[in-house]
This record gives structure tokens, sequence and C-alpha cells, in this order.
């Protein structure tokens, strides 16, 4: 190599640009050309220098903030109207939109399933008379009964006064039917047993039963097993009264009303 | 909704990659705008338009040297500047340069500070150059690729900005001589 072709390879030297031959051959020649040497390395001192001199500006916090926000941005705005309109999504949405409907029946059915009222309320009838639902607390006075309902239920119990019938109030208990917790009072006439049940109607759906409106009230009628029931609801009243009994419907009536 | 998660894991990797280069892209930026806040938004609007295009970048090669061009593209076309031709510039080959001393403390201040000075002089085209070789690190092809002109331009430029420089601190060092 002479010293035309060191001189054209000078900065491709320097800057790692020659392959491994050219290298050598530059090498080569400055060990035997002590001019080229001294330009080499005076070449390569001015070349550290701009390496070290030329501003290096460090991008701004802010600007690795704002970066990083608008691709969060970005991503939102590009996958909101694919999430609702990519057929593999619009899979997966009704999918979860049947699961979310199924899961929900039971509390649908639950919540509009007609609930067999009358036959729960004369099995718990005979439950009494058989002895197996003692009164927790005997008492002829609807006001200490109505106090000790207090705070065990969770609607307000309305205990009605048949006395002027010649029904009196004999004692209470707390009572299910099914899973509705109820208040179960029992009457007396003539050493005939009444029941009656004081429920919360407001999600009751009653089963098909004879209906009679008279006045604010609405009264359902029903016969079962030789027992009667007569379902009392006021209109736009949360608490009903359930009675049930083996007097004959037009007696149960005359004693409601 | 699956390929949300999927872009989840994306995003992730092109933010990692990303904040390595956002000096690199900012310092380019700066280069060719001259101005912070254009700057900035150069910067930003070239993430967004790589990200976008992410999927197509090769995994593998330098994710560096290719936002790069996308920032220089953008500025092309959204700024809608194009670079100058390469101009002819006027300079005198330094034939007979002076054989440098050992540079250090007070002079080595005031040889970097014209040398700043002379780079902040450049023509645009000379000082992205520079900017990429010497500051990014990347080869005579990389920088190739990202101003896209043929090798021989790259190689002329660099030539040619030395030499400025090189004049100039020839100047300069006979200055601090006298």
């Amino acid at each position: 190599m002479d010293c035309q072709k060191f001189k054209e390879r000078l900065y491709l030297f320097i800057d790692g640009e020659l392959d491994n031959n050219e290298s050598l051959l530059v090498k080569e020649h400055i060990l035997s050309c002590p001019l080229c040497a001294l330009t080499l390395e005076n070449e390569k001192k001015i070349d550290l220098l701009i390496r070290q001199s030329i501003p290096r500006i460090e991008a701004p916090f802010v600007l690795k903030e704002t970066i990083l926000n608008k691709l969060e941005e970005s991503i939102r705005l590009r996958f909101l109207p694919r999430i609702i309109f990519q057929p593999k999504s619009v899979l997966v949405s009704i999918l979860i939109m049947l699961l979310l409907v199924i899961s929900s029946v039971p509390i649908i059915i639950k919540k509009h399933a007609v609930f067999p009222v009358f036959s729960e309320s004369v099995s718990s009838h005979v439950k009494f008379l058989q002895g197996a639902l003692p009164v927790e607390i005997a008492s002829k006075n609807p006001l200490e009964i109505k106090d000790w309902f207090q705070g065990k239920l969770d609607f307000a119990v309305t205990i009605p006064d048949l006395s002027q019938k010649g029904v009196n109030l004999v004692g209470a208990r707390l009572c299910h039917l099914k899973d509705k917790e109820v208040a179960y009072l029992i009457y007396e006439k003539e050493a005939r047993n009444i029941s009656v049940f004081v429920m919360d109607t407001r999600e009751l759906k009653v089963p098909k039963a004879k209906r009679v409106s008279l006045g604010n009230k609405v009264f359902y009628i029903e016969s079962k097993k030789g027992y009667q029931s007569i379902l009392c609801i006021e209109r736009g009243g949360d608490v009903g009264c359930l009675f049930v009994s083996d007097l004959p419907e037009e007696d149960l009536m005359r004693i409601i009303t | 909704m699956f390929g949300f998660f999927r872009s989840e894991k994306i995003k992730k990797e092109f933010e990692e990659k990303v904040l390595e280069t956002v000096d690199a892209l900012y310092n380019l930026a700066m280069q060719l705008t001259r101005n912070r806040q254009d700057a900035e938004d150069l910067v930003q609007e070239a993430t967004l338009r790589a990200y976008r295009y992410f999927h197509r970048f090769e995994r593998g090669t330098n994710f560096k040297a290719w936002i790069m061009t996308i920032l220089r593209n953008l500025y092309i076309n959204k700024y809608r500047k194009k670079l100058k031709e390469p101009v002819k510039i006027e300079f005198e080959e330094v034939e007979n340069f002076i054989s440098l001393p050992e540079i250090s403390g007070v002079h080595e201040e005031i040889f970097s500070e014209m040398i700043r000075n002379s780079v902040d002089k450049l023509p645009q085209e000379l000082r992205m150059v520079i900017t990429l070789f010497y500051v990014d690190g990347f080869t005579y092809k990389e920088v190739a690729k990202i101003t896209e002109v043929p090798l021989g331009t790259v190689m002329s430029r660099l030539y040619t900005a030395r030499q400025i420089l090189k004049r100039q601190l020839s100047k300069s060092m006979l200055k601090e001589a006298r």
C-alpha cells in the first residue's frame, strides 16, 4: 500500500469500516511510513475530540411519560371497536352473555316462581295441631306478641285483632314456609285453632286461587286437605296475613272481614 | 379480546425498546427541527407510527435504526420539508494539519466548545450524518439506510463534515497558540 491509497482508506480504517485484509495492509503501511503514522495519530485524536464534543441531548422526562401515555391511549382506541365488532370477540361476548343469563335463571325463576303459600301454610297448621310447632310465646296480648317479634323479622308484624269475633290470641312463634320466614300467630275459637301467618308479600307470587276484592283488600281463597286458607293482602301493602283453619270458608271470611 | 392481551405483551416489548432509544430519537429530532417543541412532537409521532407498524419490524435487526428511519421519513412527509439536496459545500482541504498536541484541561474545553458551535453551523444533511455516526454509533451502511442516500454519499458527507470541523479546529488552535 502506498501513501495515496493509505490516505483514501484513512477514515474507513478509523471508522472500522475496512475488512480484515485491508486493515492489515493499513497497519503494515504505517509501520513502514512514519508520516502516515503521524497523520493517523492526529486524525484519531481529532476524531475522539469530535466524538466527545458533539452534544448528546437527553430527552426530557416529560416526553418519555407522554410517549408511554399516548401508547396506552392508542391501544385503547384501537381495541375498543375491535372488541365490540371482531367476529371472534362477538362470539366470546355472546358466550359470556349466555353464561350470565343461564346463571341468573335460578334467581329469576326463584324470584318469579309461584310460591306454594297455601300448601305450606296448611302443612304448618297441621304440624302445630300435632304439637310439632309449639308456641314460642304464649300470650293473649297482641302488643306483647308484637314486641316479641321486634327485630326478629325484617318486616313489621301486624297482629290482627279478631277478639270482636270471639277469636282469641293464644301465642306465637317464628316459622318457615319453605325458605320464607314468617310470623306464626295462633288463635282459638271455641277450642278450634286458627293459624295466621304474617309474611312479607312484596315478592310473593300467589298460586292460582279464588280471588276476591273487598275495598282495598284482596283475598285469595284456597282449600287444601280439608283446611281452608285465605290470604289477605292490602293493596299497596308489603305485609299480608294468611288464615288457615278447618272452619268453612264463609265462617272464616266473616272472621277476617 | 385475545388480541388485546397479545397486544399488551407486544406493547411491553415496544415500550422497552422505545425507552432505550428515546434519547437518540430526540437527538436526531433536535438536529432536524432545531426546536424543542417540534422535536418532542416529532418523537411522539414517530413513536406512535412505529408502534402501528411494529409488526413489520424484523426481530433481531437494529430497532434503533428502524425507528430512526421512521422519524426521518415522518419529518420529511409530515413537515413537508424536503431535505435540501446535497449542496456543494465549499471547504478547504486541510492538508498540512499541525501536529496535535496533547489536548487536556482548559484547552479541551475550548476546542470542544468550538466543535459544538461548528457542528451547529453545519448544513442539515451533514449534521444529521455526524449525529448518527458519532452520537448513535451507526455504521456507514446504517446511516445510509436511515438517511436514504447511497453509501458513497454518507462517506462524502462524513468526510466533508470532518474537513470543516478540522479546519475550524486548526484555526482555533492557531489562535490559542498566539
